[in-house]
Order: C-alpha cells, then sequence, then structure tokens
C-alpha cells in the first residue's frame, strides 16, 4: 500500500504539471466508461500498462498485485452479471445450471457483458493507477486548492494523508512489541493483542494529535493552514501526446463492431 | 534590549493529576548565550520549555520576556512564539506537512510574511541545516535524524531570538547528535539565545557556557560549567554524575600527570590531552 506511496514520490513524471497528470488519467477513464467497448478498453490497459511498466519501470511483479487487488471484488461481480435466470423459449443459452427450483443459464450475450464489464473496469483501474503512481498527495492537495475545492477539505484531506503514516508506525511499534512478547502465538493471544493494539492505538493517537497540537501553536499557528505556493509548467509536447492518444482512440472506436473482437 | 531575554520568577507549575513539575524557579537567561538546562528524567525541564513558550501556564509566579511580564492574550503569545521557538524533543509530532518544504515554509507563513520572504527563509534554513537536497522529500520518507533537521530548519526559518532544543540529542546515533550540536553551535554563533536540555553531563559539560541545574522541579544550581560541575554533591541531589572528562582530569590531578595549577578545567578531549602533554614535560625537564 505504501509502495505506491514511494514510486509516486520517486516517479520519472513528478515534475509534471499535477493537472496534465489528472487530465491523461481521467481522459482514458471517461472513454473508457463512455463508449463501453472492449476494444476501446483493451487498447486503455494496454497503453496505461506499457506507460508504468516501461516508462514509469515499476516492477511487473508489483504492478499484477494492483490489478490483482481488485479482482476479487470484480470478479465476483463480472460473473453474477454472465449468469442469469433464462427465459423458457430463449435459445441463446449455451449453458444451464440447475440449482433445485431455480435455472441458471449463461448466454454468449451476458458473456460478452461480463467481459465488456472486466475490461471496462480494468482500464478505469489501470488510469487510475497511472494518476496514483506519479502524482504524490502534496501535487493532488494542491491542484484541489486550485479547483476551489474549500481549504478546510483539502486541510483535512492532507492532514489525513500524514496520519495515515503516523497511525501505521504506531501500529507496526505496538504489534512489534507485542509480536516479541508471544501476543500472536496463539488464537487466543492473537485475538487478546489485536483487541488491545487496537484500543492502544486510539490512546496513543489521542495523545500524539494532543503533542502535535502544541508543536503546531508554538510556531503560531491560529487555525488556518498556510501552505507554500507551488508552481509547474504546462508542456505543449503532454497536451499534443494527449490529443494524440485522445484522437487514438477515437479512431479505435470508429471501427465497426463486426470487425472488432468485442 | 535588557541583559536577561527571558527570566522567570517564582513560577509553580502542577499538572492537572497533582503531579507538581515546577517549584518556585526562578531563573535568568542572559541574550546571546548558549545555556543547558540539566536534569534527571522527570526534573521538569520539558514543563519549563512550555511554560517559557506560553504553551502551559504556571499557577503563580511570573515570566518576563525581554524585561516584559509575558501576557497570555492572543497576540502577546504570537509575540512570544515568534520570538522564541521550540524543537520538540520528538520530531515525529512536531512534523505535520507532506513535504519538507512546505514544514519548513509553516512558521514563516504564519508569521505573515511575504512569499519571496518565505521561500528566502526556507532556502537559508534549509542551507544552514545543511539538507538542502530533501527539499522536495515528503516528510515521512525521511530518516530519523533528517526528522529532527528538518525540525530545526522549521524553526530556524522563524528566525527566533532564542532557539530551545528539548533533549536535542535523543534517539540519535552519534553522528547525527553531533551534527545537530554543532549546528545549535553555529546558531548560537549568529547571535541566537540557544537553550538546551540534557540529562547528558558530557554533552552540557563541553557545549554549555552557561548549566542550570534542576532537580524535581527545583532550581539546585547555575553557572558556567567549569565551577557547577565541582560540586558532587548537588549533581547527586539532581540524580547525575560529573562528567566523565572532568573525572579523568581530577584523577589525573591527583596522581600528579597533569599540573595542579592549570586553572579552569579542561572542556574537551583536546585541551586535556594538551594538559597532559604539558604536564609530562614538566616533569621530565625537572
Amino acid at each position: 500500500m505504501f509502495m505506491l506511496d514511494w514510486y509516486a514520490h520517486n516517479s520519472r513524471l513528478k515534475t509534471v504539471h499535477p493537472a496534465e497528470k489528472v487530465l491523461f488519467a481521467f481522459l482514458c477513464l471517461v472513454l473508457a466508461l463512455y463508449f463501453s467497448r472492449g476494444t476501446i478498453s483493451l487498447a486503455i490497459i494496454v497503453l496505461q500498462g506499457a506507460i508504468i511498466l516501461f516508462y514509469l519501470r515499476i516492477p511487473p511483479r508489483y504492478y499484477v498485485r494492483l490489478l490483482l487487488m481488485p479482482l476479487a471484488f470484480l470478479l465476483p461481480g463480472c460473473l453474477a452479471v454472465a449468469l442469469e435466470i433464462p427465459a423458457a423459449t430463449q435459445a441463446a443459452v449455451m449453458l444451464t445450471l440447475s440449482l433445485g427450483p431455480l435455472t441458471l443459464g449463461i448466454s454468449s450475450g451476458g458473456i460478452s457483458l461480463a467481459v465488456n464489464l472486466l475490461l471496462r473496469s480494468l482500464a478505469a483501474l489501470s488510469s487510475l493507477y497511472f494518476l496514483a503512481l506519479t502524482t504524490p498527495f502534496t501535487q493532488l492537495g494542491w491542484l484541489l486548492r486550485k479547483a476551489m475545492l474549500p481549504p478546510s477539505a483539502v486541510e483535512l484531506a492532507a492532514l489525513t494523508y500524514r496520519f495515515i503514516f503516523i497511525l501505521a508506525d504506531t501500529a507496526q511499534s505496538i504489534h512489534t512489541a507485542q509480536v516479541t512478547r508471544l501476543g500472536y502465538s496463539c488464537w487466543r493471544n492473537t485475538f487478546k493483542s489485536l483487541g488491545s493494539l487496537a484500543a492502544g492505538l486510539l490512546a496513543k493517537s489521542f495523545y500524539r494529535s494532543q503533542l502535535m497540537y502544541m508543536g503546531l501553536i508554538s510556531r503560531c499557528y491560529d487555525g488556518e493552514f498556510r501552505s507554500l505556493e507551488m508552481y509547474y509548467r504546462f508542456s505543449p509536447g503532454n497536451w499534443l501526446l494527449m490529443g494524440g492518444v485522445t484522437a487514438g482512440l477515437l479512431a479505435i472506436s470508429r471501427i465497426p463492431t463486426f470487425l472488432a473482437l468485442f | 534590549m535588557s541583559a536577561n531575554i527571558i527570566e522567570t520568577k517564582g513560577i509553580v507549575f502542577t499538572y492537572a493529576d497533582g503531579t507538581r513539575a515546577l517549584t518556585d524557579l526562578s531563573l535568568t537567561v542572559p541574550a546571546g548565550k548558549r545555556i543547558a538546562v540539566l536534569g534527571a528524567n522527570g526534573s521538569g525541564k520539558t514543563t519549563l520549555f512550555l511554560c517559557l513558550n506560553g504553551i502551559l501556564r504556571p499557577q503563580q509566579g511570573q515570566i518576563l520576556c525581554g524585561g516584559e511580564p509575558l501576557k497570555y492574550d492572543k497576540k502577546s503569545l504570537r509575540r512570544l512564539r515568534s520570538r522564541l521557538g521550540i524543537v520538540f524533543q520528538d520530531p515525529e509530532i512536531q512534523l505535520f506537512a507532506a513535504s519538507v518544504q512546505q514544514e519548513v515554509a509553516f512558521g514563516p507563513l504564519n508569521l505573515g510574511l511575504r512569499e519571496t520572504e518565505v521561500r528566502q527563509r526556507v532556502q537559508q534554513a534549509l542551507a544552514f541545516t545543511g539538507i538542502e537536497k530533501l527539499k522536495e522529500k515528503a516528510t515521512h520518507m525521511l530518516s530519523y535524524g533528517q526528522k529532527k533537521q528538518v525540525a530545526i530548519a522549521s524553526i530556524l526559518a522563524m528566525e527566533p531570538e532564542i532557539l530551545i532544543g528539548d533533549e536535542p540529542t535523543a534517539w540519535l546515533d552519534q553522528e547525527h547528535a553531533r551534527k545537530v550540536m554543532d549546528l545549535f553551535y553555529a546558531i548560537s554563533d549568529k547571535g541566537t539565545t540557544v537553550i538546551i536540555s540534557t540529562h547528558d553531563a558530557d554533552l552540557a559539560y563541553s557545549w554549555a557556557e552557561e548549566v542550570v541545574l534542576l532537580g524535581r522541579g527545583k532550581l539546585l544550581g547555575k553557572g558556567p560549567p567549569e565551577e557547577l560541575f565541582n560540586h558532587e554533591e548537588m549533581l547527586a541531589a539532581a540524580g547525575l554524575r560529573q562528567p566523565l572528562l572532568l573525572e579523568i582530569y581530577l584523577l589525573l590531578k591527583e596522581k600528579g600527570y597533569v599540573l595542579a595549577d592549570t586553572g579552569t578545567p579542561p572542556r574537551n578531549l583536546g585541551a586535556l590531552s594538551r594538559l597532559i602533554r604539558e604536564g609530562s614535560e614538566c616533569r621530565s625537564s625537572s
């Protein structure tokens, strides 16, 4: 999980204007969702995969793991889409499955719908992963502020981001302290230890937030988090590239359906 | 400017749970000096600092800043905190921003400075602490020692007249500890009054110009390190021992390896070895 953050901070595209990265990710996302066609989705999966693996040089194993994570939700969902209760007169059913009074069937239409859904989701996911792997939160926060979101909402998000790491650190150290004293040696101990970890985490976080507040007010904090303006430059090359990608995807969408696989 | 930049008069502080942290503490801090507040764990060092910064308010007594009694309204506190900066013991609690640059800019921005000025100060503070290359890094990716340096830079950028370091070398490896103490030395060289707290007699002895000895919230003694550390019974009352260097020096003096009338005891290894050399030369010539 935290590796994602690390890659974003060390990405080759880190200095690129955040708006360009967000735009590119959303461009692909919107095109995949709008056209809802397998070819477009496939093209986006391949394009984003190529950028992520070959340009950003994210280790393939890690990227595959990132894609596999949501598959746990996605596959059952697609399966449910593929299955249908066939009408008695329906001819296109390829396979039927009887579960007591219930008869489930799979039709070619259902399959193509499920595959389409799967590809569309993967295309959307890989677009979001592109964003997550290239844009650290500092840049997103900056962009959100520029987008005139309420400053307090953006600050809240920024603090949450910082606190995730503090919380994870604290949980890790409590866990280590418990492991060294055989806190997880059997089921009974595991449950007990997990309980006290959660309780300890709350108490420690509270204590820590108080200390942090002290640190803030000692630096003249008055209820508003001010931050230094950051400057990014738009690059014409990137816009050209995005235009090219859009044109390419639109061209793919013109391929007649009977020529395309899906 | 008065000679004492900050002063406490008989302050008493008791925590809500009844723990008395400071008892009738009167203290003067001369401007421009390097001061070490020395005391065992629980002697009230951190409480004292939090009182000096106006974060805790003593139940009795008075704090004077630049000769004026400290008031606790928003404006006065703001003024106080812009003049007096604290580097907390645990940098983890001090750093909240996502990037080093934003962290260091936080204080100066709160002072209401213009953007160009803030940028300049951030640059200077990072250069001074030797961490310019960390500028764009995320704070949670730094090592502990680096976090400490960022915490110091974030206070330095506010250009306080007084810089307080609460146990600045705690949990640092030797190299980072030395770096931090050198840094505090350099800050003091710029004319800033630097106060550190420590339980390390060796550190206080070699670094400070003046040592304040605290024990259970009381002031036990105060003075230049050469003098203060001669009072063994006073140190024992504070739960501390003489600095190793001083002990060795006294032992060598007793055994006749260094001359008896060398004036002030040595504050560092170089000075001690010079005394030993002089002593041996003196013996071989006689």
